[in-house]
């Protein structure tokens, strides 16, 4: 009897039939072990991650008290932190923020397709191996290396002086500042976008481009419309991550910006280090809070949208079929 | 024509991987270099005469020893916990209903998408409420939040490749919840989660965005170091700290390779072939 049933712990697992409440639960965690194991991390992303963000959307609604953190608790409501934020000066942060990010994120995109796609489809290991191994150092490269490596490069003893000739200004100018934290963003983008891109090709049948090929086609037009458009939700969803992770950015514009260029984080810095004015700080992150959330719900509009017309399409090509 | 289109194509591709790899390799590579520069100062590249002297200077520097000491402990300590939290979290997620496990894992990973400053912001306000005075377990705190969707996800891909019927085999013959994940889930998933670890510590020794709120006068962290040396005098000692950064994640790299293969972390997808 007890060789029959493996070891002495029977009665437990009578008592997890009992305990489950159903048959459907006897091969499964119970209940509690699952809320055990859950519990920490939803404590800690309480905690530390949704009560900072409401306070943070509290307090941009308190009124100033200057020279204190976080207001009194009976401070009265008031919009009057947004009210300087719609003032014209205001107005060059935001642009530099999303003009930049947005730029980068586009030219980070074009430039991780290709090497994505050639990770994805060799056969090659080493050179996969290889090529991998280069983007998990460059991920894992500090942003700060990054940044002091770019500022030396694009200082008056690296390429500076002859890269601002070539755009025909100078090197101490705006345009070579905003070009310097592209450079940032786009080392610091590159990686990430490459792995995800590159997850998103693997997952393509690569059989159609080859069938197209054989079939008459140019690999360059295969690629172009065949590989592609099966892409399409990932590079919408990868630019989506590189727009964020660009716009929320804090070190490659504070050093690479030059005081030139300065994004919304540098702002929200400023309002905590230097002029302590935390409820107008607390209300630019939360413009910057739902800037990101935007983007978020814009991409999952877009891609409703693209399901709708994925579905329809097959709809048409069933009935064509029939 | 498709031989020309084809042609251009390679030519194009070849080109956008030079100008990538050179713009960003270049720079890194540059400053590895400089770090050795005998100079005073930050003179023309490249270096005339090589020396050690910038090594010393950071190594001697005890603004330095005592940042990379916090950085050090701080991103062992914050990959520990989040590993361990991120894969109990990550099981749970696994092998609870989806009505539950979805919100959940949705907010598990959302700190990724919410800018850091933001962040930081916001635990600075949360920690003057609470009146937590104790500047270590501030940023403790922050980075094990901010690492913890890296080390749930790499979890999640170790628990997902789990038949569940060798779940059910142990649990039919009467091995207990804790047994199951010591001796089933935590042996199989262990590459996973050591993943999850280096990742842990890779973000933790590179934030800047959220420590910068949470540090004080006597605890910081290298990252934070840095830039305030870069902000008040832009030498090469910076240039030595990159270079002892750059070994760190190197060193990183082959502990990755040795212990789960870089290929495996990053999958091959369902149409790769692992025999190839």
């Amino acid at each position: 009897m007890g060789a029959a049933l493996g070891n002495g712990n029977w009665p437990l697992a009578v008592g997890r039939y009992w305990a489950g409440g159903c048959l459907m639960n006897d091969m499964m965690f119970t209940r509690v072990t699952l809320a055990l194991l859950l519990v920490t991390a939803t404590a800690l992303v309480l905690v530390m991650f949704v009560c900072p963000l409401i306070i943070v959307c509290i307090e941009s609604l308190r009124q100033y008290v200057p020279g204190s953190i976080g207001a009194n608790a009976d401070a009265p409501f008031t919009f009057e932190n947004y009210g300087p934020l719609l003032h014209n000066a205001y107005f060059r942060y935001f642009a530099d923020t999303i003009v930049i990010s947005l730029l980068s994120t586009l030219v980070t995109i074009f430039l991780s397709y290709p090497t994505a796609h050639i990770l994805a489809r060799t056969a090659n290991r080493a050179l996969r191996t290889c090529g991998l191994s280069v983007l998990l150092a460059i991920l894992f490269t500090s942003a700060l290396v990054k940044v002091y490596s770019i500022a030396l490069v694009m200082g008056p003893v690296g390429f500076g002086g002859v890269l601002s000739s070539l755009f025909g200004t100078y090197p101490t100018s705006r345009l070579m500042s905003e070009i310097s934290v592209s450079i940032g963003l786009i080392s610091f983008l590159y990686p990430i976008s490459t792995l995800t891109l590159m997850n998103a090709i693997q997952n393509v049948n690569p059989n159609y481009v080859t069938a197209a090929v054989s079939l008459g086609s140019s690999w360059t037009k295969a690629y172009i419309y065949i590989e592609l458009p099966q892409c399409r939700s990932a590079i919408m969803s990868t630019c989506a991550l590189c727009f964020t992770l660009g716009v929320s950015a804090f070190v490659i514009p504070l050093i690479l910006g030059r005081g030139q260029v300065s994004f919304v984080t540098n702002l929200i810095y400023t309002r905590f280090s230097e002029i302590a004015n935390y409820p107008s700080g607390a209300s630019l992150a939360t413009l910057l809070l739902l800037g990101v959330a935007l983007i978020f719900a814009l991409l999952r509009l877009a891609n409703a949208v693209l399901d709708v017309g994925k579905k329809n399409g097959r709809i048409v090509h069933e009935s064509l079929a029939r | 024509m498709n031989r020309w289109l084809d042609n251009i194509l390679g030519i194009g591709l070849a080109a956008i991987l030079a100008v990538t790899g050179m713009v960003l390799l270049l720079p890194t590579l540059m400053t590895i270099i400089a770090s050795f520069d005998a100079r005073r100062f930050i003179g023309s590249f490249p270096p005339e005469s090589l020396s050690l002297r910038w090594y010393y200077e950071f190594f001697q520097s005890s603004y330095y020893m005592t940042a990379l000491y916090y950085s050090l402990l701080i991103a062992v300590l914050t990959a520990l916990l989040s590993s361990t939290i991120g894969f109990l979290a990550a099981v749970g997620l696994h092998y609870a209903p989806r009505r539950l496990a979805n919100p959940l894992s949705a907010i598990f990973l959302a700190p990724l998408i919410v800018p850091g400053v933001v962040l930081g912001f916001g635990t600075l306000f949360l920690f003057a409420k609470m009146g937590f005075t104790w500047t270590f377990g501030k940023i403790l705190a922050a980075h094990v939040l901010i690492t913890m969707p890296y080390t749930i996800r790499t979890a999640l891909t170790g628990i997902d490749g789990i038949k569940q019927s060798m779940i059910e085999a142990a649990f039919s013959l009467g091995a207990t919840d804790i047994q199951v994940i010591r001796r089933i889930l935590l042996p199989i998933a262990a590459s996973s989660i050591a993943t999850g670890f280096l990742f842990a510590f890779a973000f933790s020794m590179d934030d800047v965005a959220v420590t910068i709120f949470l540090t004080g006068t006597d605890v910081y962290t290298l990252p934070i170091a840095m830039l305030s040396n870069m902000k008040s005098d832009f030498n090469l000692s910076i240039a030595a700290a990159s270079t002892f950064m750059v070994l760190i994640v190197l060193v990183m790299l082959f502990v990755l390779e040795a212990a789960v293969g870089i290929d495996r972390i990053v999958g091959r997808g369902i149409y790769g072939r692992a025999g190839s």
